[in-house]
């Protein structure tokens, strides 16, 4: 189990140091290579999880668990599409299964967002309490500051929204920020000393287990 | 139940069914409406539009099916705007979904182009494609394009593409667009191209992610942003190539007065339900 | 030529001192001196949700939304949510709570699933664990239906959104407070907290949640190293002061930072 931690913290600990020193053609191309092996690496990632997807629906199928006729579904449409773009990625059939299916599934569901924001706020948004009454006063200047109309109805909100965002909101954020970014670099710290292991699959042992 | 009780206790399909008329009618009865141009979105173009003619700018195509009716107008838009500047382009996408899309907002723009503008695949613009490997892969890109890549989206090796002669990594860049869409991967942008070789960047996201990127423009790591649908609507103002982000923004009026009115009414009812309970 | 790359070395003594601290402060727990961790209150918010979901006799949803641990901007806040996971799980089991945890990820699912099981099996209660029905692997796409169909179907009490949560916070949120269930929202995307606060009966925000997390796991390596991440905050609270201060005054510190 080591080996694979040396390899993560060698890696990592050579980029670090290429991104600060000027360092010898050698080590800069043995980066490029790793660099050039994270593009493959990730590529075949997205074949793992169509296998796990595919196995499960494969056992779903032939054990008769509940509503085992989606996953026929599944496979069948797996199955098909996979068929026909492994031929060609420019064949016509595959290009109108993704445009005229895949697509607008996919926008139908995010497009789901503007419904149920809505409905949450007409439920949720109350000004329950004084932080709450600022809250919903501040998002309704920000929301007539970017529909497009709201400038021309109540010109005020440009300059007020934009202050708002510029100031408060961007300090929150830029807070975040730094406090996300510090958060990975931990993360990277516990990743380099082995004292992570999740990205392997493996839950980190506690101090005293070792 | 009295009325207070039923109105707050309302079926949610109602809601749905208004909010759907609310951004359906302007498609479909397209209504133009007065609009401002925001200040990010006026330097986005400025910026654009102050890139040399003749320079090579890096472009990130990072929309999908779901973010595509908000950016793609936009990144059509600048991408009609760029060549008829004589600005050459260099694409790349971060997801396989995101490559198929990139080349359909480029194909659009060909299209769209105006008479007599050079728009040659390999000589005024190149696909390289997909590059997987998220930010890693960026850095991979910004320091060594051909580790990454050997050919482009259409399969012809980068290596008898006359606009990839000499383009190998990031110091062949004058400038970057990054059209991330909802991938969050501005920061990394900034991070691979803006921070280590200083390249200046502007961007395109989804509409709530704008607030994410303010401290990114204030710091001046980003020439401006493109937000959401009304981002893209601007940009084809400023063009003057009307489009279908204008009449998507015109529905983004009615949605966006809808949902205040139905905040506002909610906490009317709210109020009205706490003083009748003696609240 | 320089010994550090033009433009970089104030980064790499911001990075060799926030790394360093880190490492410090790993030390110093591994020799017994683990880093004290504010209690959040969201530990009793957890107990408080399963407790309601116990007295309705409605079960309580764990959701985690993207948990695609090769990235290291979603690898943190998944490891954290495990964590909390890891809590929640043994407190399910303790009150006799049923909890569904959905996945979208194979990984991810594996591990969720290893969680639940521990942490009944140190609660004396893996008998009353039916594992397949209580971790569900959902793919990614598909999960949004199944899950609100769900939440419905089951009535559920009591909801967990912790995790790197995108676009989908807002479609189970909505869903989960019309339900009527009590919610806890965490998440470190920037752009989701908005929504998580607005619509959580309570809620952690950004570095909150490995905090959470870490206190809950009781481990010295992630106490210790949020210790050292603290050393981070101070650093960039100290130059957001000067900076501002100088800035004011009409000095430029720009081109001190460049080097």
């Amino acid at each position: 189990m080591q080996i694979p931690i040396i390899i993560t913290s060698v890696a990592g600990i050579l980029m670090i140091l290429e991104y600060f020193f000027p360092m010898p053609d050698a080590v800069t191309g043995f980066n490029v290579t790793l660099r050039s092996f994270v593009a493959i690496i990730s590529a075949a990632a997205l074949i793992l999880g169509t296998v796990v997807l595919s196995i499960f629906h494969v056992r779903k199928v032939g054990e008769r668990k509940s509503e085992w006729m989606y996953s026929i579904v599944y496979v069948v449409s797996f199955v098909a599409t996979a068929l026909l773009g492994l031929g060609s990625v420019r064949n016509e059939i595959f290009l109108w299964i993704y445009s005229n299916m895949t697509s607008p599934i996919g926008a139908a569901l995010y497009s789901l967002t503007a419904f149920y924001i809505t409905s949450a706020a007409y439920r949720v948004f109350r000004a329950r309490n004084w932080s709450a009454g600022v809250l919903l006063v501040c998002s309704f200047i920000v929301l007539l500051m970017l529909i497009p109309i709201g400038a021309i109805l109540l010109p005020p909100v440009v300059p007020i929204g934009s202050w708002l965002r510029n100031y408060p909101s961007g300090a929150g954020f830029r807070g975040m920020i730094i406090g996300t970014s510090l958060g990975v670099m931990g993360l990277g710290v516990r990743v380099f000393a082995g004292r992570q292991k999740e990205h392997l699959g493996i839950r980190e042992e506690k101090v005293g287990e070792q | 139940m009295s009325i207070v009780d039923k109105l707050l206790d309302m079926d949610q399909r109602i809601i749905y069914a208004l909010m759907f008329i609310a951004l359906a009618f302007p498609i479909l009865f397209p209504v133009m409406l007065p609009m401002d141009i925001q200040d990010y979105s006026r330097q986005a173009f400025d910026f654009a539009d102050g890139i040399q003619a003749g320079s090579i700018v890096i472009v990130e195509g990072g929309l999908t099916a779901a973010t595509y009716p908000q950016g793609g107008p936009g990144l059509v838009a600048q991408i009609v705007h760029m060549l008829s500047n004589d600005v050459k382009l260099v694409f790349f996408s971060l997801g396989t979904e995101q490559n198929v899309w990139t080349a359909t907002a480029i194909e659009a723009a060909l299209d769209k182009l105006p008479a007599g503008v050079s728009a040659e695949n390999g000589v005024d613009w190149v696909h390289l494609g997909y590059v997987p490997g998220q930010e890693s892969g960026v850095a991979a890109l910004a320091n060594n394009i051909r580790s990454v890549l050997n050919v482009d989206y259409f399969g012809t090796p980068l290596n008898s593409i006359t606009l990839m002669d000499g383009v190998n990594d990031a110091t062949a860049f004058a400038a970057v667009l990054w059209w991330g869409g909802s991938e969050g991967s501005i920061p990394w942008g900034v991070r691979q191209f803006v921070t280590p070789f200083g390249i200046p960047m502007t961007g395109m996201c989804t509409t709530n992610e704008v607030p994410n990127y303010t401290p990114y423009i204030n710091a001046g790591q980003l020439q401006g942003l493109i937000g959401g649908v009304r981002g893209s609507a601007e940009y084809e103002y400023l063009i003057k190539m009307p489009g279908p982000a204008l009449g998507q923004a015109m529905a983004t009026n009615f949605g966006g007065l809808l949902w205040a009115v139905l905040v506002i009414l909610g906490n009317i009812l709210y109020f009205v339900k706490r003083t009748q309970e003696g609240g | 030529m320089s010994i550090v790359i033009q433009g970089r070395v104030v980064g790499l003594l911001a990075l060799l001192l926030i790394v360093g601290s880190i490492l410090y402060y790993m030390r110093q727990a591994y020799s017994g001196k683990i880093p004290k961790l504010r209690r959040l209150s969201a530990v009793d918010v957890i107990d408080e949700i399963l407790g309601r979901c116990v007295e309705m006799g409605r079960p309580a949803y764990y959701l985690m939304d993207n948990v695609v641990m090769n990235n290291p901007s979603v690898l943190a806040p998944t490891v954290a949510a495990f964590q909390i996971l890891s809590y929640t799980a043994r407190s399910a089991a303790r009150l006799g709570a049923k909890i569904f945890v959905p996945v979208v990820q194979g990984l991810a699912y594996t591990i969720a699933a290893e969680v639940v099981e521990e942490a009944y099996m140190a609660e004396g209660k893996i008998q009353d664990l039916n594992l397949p029905e209580t971790v569900m692997y959902l793919p990614d796409g598909a999960d949004r239906m199944y899950i609100i169909n769900h939440m419905w179907s089951e009535q559920m009490a009591g909801a967990f959104f912790l995790g790197s949560w995108y676009h989908k916070a807002v479609i189970f949120t909505e869903n989960a407070a019309r339900v009527g269930a009590m919610m806890l929202g965490g998440t470190d995307t920037t752009h989701n907290i908005p929504f998580l606060v607005a619509i959580c009966d309570y809620s952690i925000i950004g570095e909150e949640l490995y905090a959470l997390g870490a206190y809950l796991s009781e481990d010295a390596t992630q106490a210790s190293s949020l210790a050292g991440q603290d050393v981070g905050k101070f650093i960039a609270l100290l130059l957001i002061i000067l900076g501002s201060i100088l800035a004011t005054v009409g000095i430029d510190i720009t081109s001190m930072l460049s080097m």
